[in-house]
C-alpha cells in the first residue's frame, strides 16, 4: 500500500495537469497568407501586436503584416523578382535562407537595406521544391530583428515532387508551422537579450491550436528560436514519416516517432490521423526533459539570461484537434519520393576544419579563434569545386550551423557514416553540432562565382551569429569581362517620367550594381545586377535630382551619372 | 559577507529591470523649441507655465501613432492649469523623409493638430535627455524658478485601448499639481528606436 501512494501522486497530478491543459484557452493558429507570383513586394514595417493576452501591445516588426510574413511561392526554373522595401528606422537586410542563388542576391550582411529604400533582388530558382524561408541578417542586429518577428516561409515546388501523390493544399492538408518562443518584460515586450523564451509561438499565435483534417496531412516546420531545439513527437508517442529535410524531398519516407530539429533547420512529415475521431484531440510535443548536457533549452535554470519556463522539460507545442476530412483525401505514402546522388568524402578536393572556439564566461563563441569582421574573406573557394567540410566542437555547448548558398550532405559524425541521424540523411542547409561532437559535411560550389560578395557560414543561434561566431567565403572564378567604357554612358531620357535607360553599354553584364540616392543622399534603390533591357522603373520616385551610381562588374569601380524627376 | 553579497545582487537586479531614469530630478535651463504648427513660431519663453509635458513622438512610428488624439486632449486638459503640452519629433529628418517639417505640418494640418508640434532639427533636445525611442515622455515642472525633469517614461500602459489604460503622465502631473509627488515617477517606455546623427 505504502509502495502505490506515490504512483497515485503521480496520477493525481497527471490528472490535474491533463485538466489544466484542456481548460486552457487555445487561439486557432494563424496561417500566413500564401502568394505564388513572378514578382513579389515585401514592405518591412516597425508595428505592434497583441502578443500578451492582456494589457500592452508588444513591438514587433511585420513585413505586409504584424508578425511574420506571407508565404511565398517559387517555381524552380523560374525567375522571380523580389522588391524589398525598409520602412523600419534602422537598416536591416533579407536573406533567402537556403536558396543557392548569386552572393549578390543573397540578402547577407553585406546587402544592407538602409531606411526608407527599396532593394530589388532577383535570380533564377534552381532550388529542390522544399520549405525554405526569409529573414535578416544584419550584423548584430540579427536576433533582435527575428525576434520581433521579422521573417517568413518560402515554398519551392518542381516537376519532381508534383507527380507525388503528397498532401499539398495549403492550409488544407499542408500546413508551414514556425516554431518560436518569447520571454516578455514587465511591460509586455519582447525581451530581446536572453537565449530562450517562456510561451511557445507557433506562427505567431500564443496557445495555438489548429483544426486538423481527419487524414493523412503534411506538416512542414521550422525552428525559428533563438537556441533552443526541440525534440518532437507526438502525445500519442504515435509513428509519423518524414519526408523531406532542408533541401528538399529524401529519396525514401523515414519513420520515426522523435525528431530533433534544431535552430534554422525544416523538416516536413506526414501524419496519418485517418483512424482518429472527430474532436479528438492530440499534441504536438517537445519531449526537451533529460537531454544530454549542451543541449540548447536542456538548461536546468527557469530564469536568467539561459532561464525559460520550458528549459528541461516536456511541454506542449500545438494542440491539434481533429476535424473533418476534405473531399479527396490524400491516401498512402509514396515508398520512393526522389532519387538523389549525393556527395562523398572521396569526391572532395578540399578539406577544412572549423573549430569551435571561445564561450568562456564573458567572451562570445567564434569559429576558428576568429570573430566575424566585415572586411574580412576567411575562405576564397573555386568555382565547381566539391570540398569537405568538418566543424569540431569541443566546447560547452551545441550549434546550429549554417552556411549559404549550397546544400551539403553530411557524411559523418564523429568519424562514422553510421552515427548521422536517420532524420538527416537528405540536402542539408543546417546541422546541429553537439558539445563534444564533430560533424562532416561535403558540398559542391557550383554556378555562382563574386570576387565581391561574399557568402556567410555561421551558427544560427541569434545572440551567437550577432557575437561574431560567424565567417565568410567568396566563390572565385576568373573573369573574362571587359571594363565598362564610361565615358560614353547616358542616361536617357533626361528628365525622366517612368523608365529610365542607360544607353552606352555594350553588354549588360557589365554592370554589377546600382543605386539611386535623391538629392540628401538618402538610398531611394538599390537594384544589384539590374536587368536593363526594360529600363529602370523611377515612376514611384517624388520629383527632383538624383544620382545613380554604377559599379563596374570588372572592377567594381563606382561611376556617377545624374538625372531629373519630372 | 553574506548580506553585502545579497544587496549587491539585490542591486544588479534592480539596475536591470529599472530600465529608464536616468533624466529624472536632473535640473533643466529653459531652451527654446522650434514648432511647426505656424510659419516661424517657438516656445522659448517657459514663465508663463509651471509644468511642461515634452512628449516624444513622430509621424510614421506605429506605437507614437497612437498617441495623437491623447496627447491632443491632454493639451487641452491641461490649458488652464499652466501646464503646457508639447509633440517633439526626434527623428533625424535627413534620414527619414517622413519625418521632414512639411510632413509634420501636413500632418498637424490634415489631423487638425493644435497642439505645439516641435521639430528637434538638429536632435539637440532629445540628445540631452537620451529619448531611446518614440513615444516616450519626460514632464518638467518649475519648483522655487528651477525646472526639474519629475517624470519619464511611458505616456500609459496600452497603445490600442486609451480606456483600459493606465495614464502614467497625467497621474504624475495631476500628483505634482496637487503638490504632491509622483507615485510612478518613471515607467518602462517602448517603440521605435530614435538614431541620433553622428556629427
Amino acid at each position: 500500500m505504502k509502495k502505490t501512494t506515490p504512483s497515485l501522486v503521480i496520477l493525481l497530478l497527471t490528472f490535474l495537469l491533463t485538466r489544466s491543459v484542456s481548460f486552457a484557452q487555445y487561439n486557432e493558429v494563424w496561417i500566413p497568407p500564401i502568394q505564388d507570383a513572378s514578382s513579389y513586394n515585401l514592405n518591412i514595417y516597425d508595428t505592434i501586436k497583441q502578443l500578451v493576452p492582456t494589457g500592452n501591445q508588444t513591438v514587433t516588426i511585420g513585413i505586409n503584416g504584424d508578425f511574420w510574413g506571407p508565404t511565398l511561392v517559387l517555381h524552380q526554373g523560374q525567375n522571380v523578382q523580389m522588391n524589398v522595401t525598409n520602412y523600419l528606422n534602422d537598416s536591416t537586410t533579407v536573406h533567402w535562407h537556403g536558396m543557392h542563388l548569386p552572393a549578390v542576391m543573397d540578402g547577407g550582411p553585406h546587402q544592407v537595406i538602409p531606411p526608407g529604400s527599396t532593394w530589388s533582388p532577383y535570380w533564377t530558382v534552381n532550388n529542390r521544391a522544399g520549405f525554405y524561408w526569409y529573414h535578416p541578417h544584419l550584423h548584430s542586429m540579427t536576433a533582435e530583428q527575428i525576434l520581433k518577428g521579422m521573417g517568413g516561409f518560402l515554398i519551392v515546388q518542381d516537376s519532381e515532387e508534383s507527380a507525388l501523390n503528397l498532401p499539398r493544399t495549403y492550409g488544407s492538408d499542408d500546413f508551414p508551422l514556425v516554431l518560436t518562443s518569447r520571454k516578455f518584460s514587465s511591460s509586455n515586450q519582447i525581451v530581446l537579450t536572453d537565449a530562450y523564451g517562456d510561451y511557445m509561438l507557433v506562427n505567431g499565435t500564443r496557445n495555438p491550436k489548429l483544426t486538423i483534417p481527419k487524414q493523412l496531412v503534411r506538416l512542414r516546420i521550422l525552428n525559428v528560436e533563438n537556441e533552443r531545439g526541440f525534440d518532437l513527437g507526438f502525445s500519442d508517442n504515435r509513428n509519423f514519416t518524414i519526408i523531406a529535410n532542408d533541401g528538399g524531398l529524401l529519396n525514401a519516407p523515414m519513420t520515426v516517432n522523435r525528431v530533433k530539429l534544431m535552430v534554422g533547420e525544416r523538416i516536413e512529415i506526414l501524419v496519418d490521423l485517418s483512424n482518429e475521431t472527430i474532436g479528438s484531440t492530440l499534441e504536438l510535443m517537445a519531449y526537451n526533459a533529460n537531454q544530454a548536457f549542451g543541449f540548447p533549452g536542456g538548461e536546468p535554470n527557469t530564469t536568467g539570461a539561459f532561464g525559460s519556463l520550458l528549459n528541461n522539460t516536456n511541454f506542449n507545442v500545438l494542440h491539434l484537434v481533429i476535424g473533418n476530412p476534405t473531399q479527396t483525401p490524400v491516401v498512402g505514402i509514396p515508398s520512393v519520393l526522389s532519387n538523389q546522388t549525393y556527395w562523398t568524402e572521396s569526391q572532395a578536393t578540399v578539406n577544412r576544419t572549423i573549430q569551435v572556439t571561445g564561450g568562456q564566461p564573458g567572451i562570445p563563441f567564434t569559429l576558428n579563434n576568429s570573430s566575424f569582421a566585415l572586411n574580412t574573406i576567411n575562405y576564397h573557394v573555386q568555382l565547381d569545386d566539391v570540398e569537405k567540410w568538418t566543424l569540431v566542437n569541443n566546447q560547452i555547448f551545441g550549434h546550429s550551423f549554417h552556411i549559404h548558398d549550397v546544400q551539403f550532405k553530411i557524411t559523418s559524425r564523429n568519424g562514422s557514416a553510421a552515427n548521422v541521424g536517420s532524420h538527416e540523411q537528405g540536402w542539408k542547409d543546417v546541422v546541429y553540432l553537439p558539445r563534444n561532437e564533430n560533424v562532416t559535411f561535403v558540398c559542391k560550389f557550383n554556378d555562382y562565382s563574386d570576387a565581391l560578395h561574399p557568402f556567410m557560414y555561421h551558427c544560427h543561434f541569434g545572440q551567437h551569429e550577432d557575437g561574431g561566431m560567424m565567417g565568410q567565403f567568396v566563390v572565385d572564378q576568373t573573369n573574362s569581362l571587359s571594363e565598362l567604357a564610361v565615358e560614353k554612358l547616358i542616361l536617357k531620357p533626361n528628365p525622366v517620367e517612368d523608365k529610365l535607360f542607360l544607353i552606352g553599354l555594350d553588354d549588360p553584364e557589365q554592370v554589377y550594381y546600382i543605386r539611386i540616392f535623391d538629392q540628401l543622399g538618402r538610398t531611394m534603390y538599390m537594384l544589384p545586377k539590374p536587368n536593363l533591357t526594360n529600363g529602370i522603373d523611377v515612376s514611384k520616385l517624388p520629383s527632383g535630382n538624383y544620382l545613380l551610381e554604377l559599379t563596374d562588374q570588372q572592377t567594381k569601380s563606382i561611376h556617377k551619372l545624374r538625372f531629373i524627376k519630372k | 559577507m553574506k548580506q553585502i553579497l545579497l544587496s549587491f545582487l539585490v542591486f544588479f537586479i534592480s539596475s536591470h529591470s529599472y530600465t529608464q531614469s536616468n533624466q529624472l530630478g536632473k535640473e533643466i535651463i529653459p531652451f527654446s523649441m522650434q514648432v511647426v504648427n505656424g510659419p516661424n513660431i517657438s516656445i522659448s519663453d517657459w514663465s508663463n507655465y509651471q509644468g511642461i509635458a515634452l512628449v516624444f513622438v513622430c509621424n510614421h512610428c506605429p506605437m507614437a501613432k497612437l498617441y495623437w488624439k491623447r496627447m491632443q486632449e491632454m493639451f487641452e486638459r491641461n490649458q488652464g492649469r499652466k501646464i503646457l503640452v508639447v509633440a517633439v519629433n526626434p527623428m533625424d529628418s535627413l534620414l527619414y523623409e517622413e519625418e521632414t517639417r512639411t510632413k509634420m505640418q501636413l500632418k498637424v494640418k490634415k489631423e487638425k493638430i493644435t497642439l505645439p508640434y516641435v521639430q528637434d532639427g538638429d536632435q539637440s533636445i532629445s540628445q540631452s535627455f537620451k529619448i531611446p525611442h518614440t513615444p516616450h515622455c519626460i514632464f518638467l515642472w518649475k519648483d522655487n524658478k528651477h525646472w526639474f525633469v519629475r517624470y519619464e517614461g511611458a505616456f500609459d500602459n496600452n497603445g490600442l485601448h486609451p480606456d483600459e489604460a493606465e495614464p502614467y503622465l497625467q497621474n504624475a502631473i495631476n500628483q505634482l499639481y496637487s503638490g504632491e509627488n509622483p507615485t510612478l515617477p518613471a515607467t518602462e517606455s517602448f517603440g521605435c528606436r530614435v538614431f541620433y546623427r553622428k556629427v
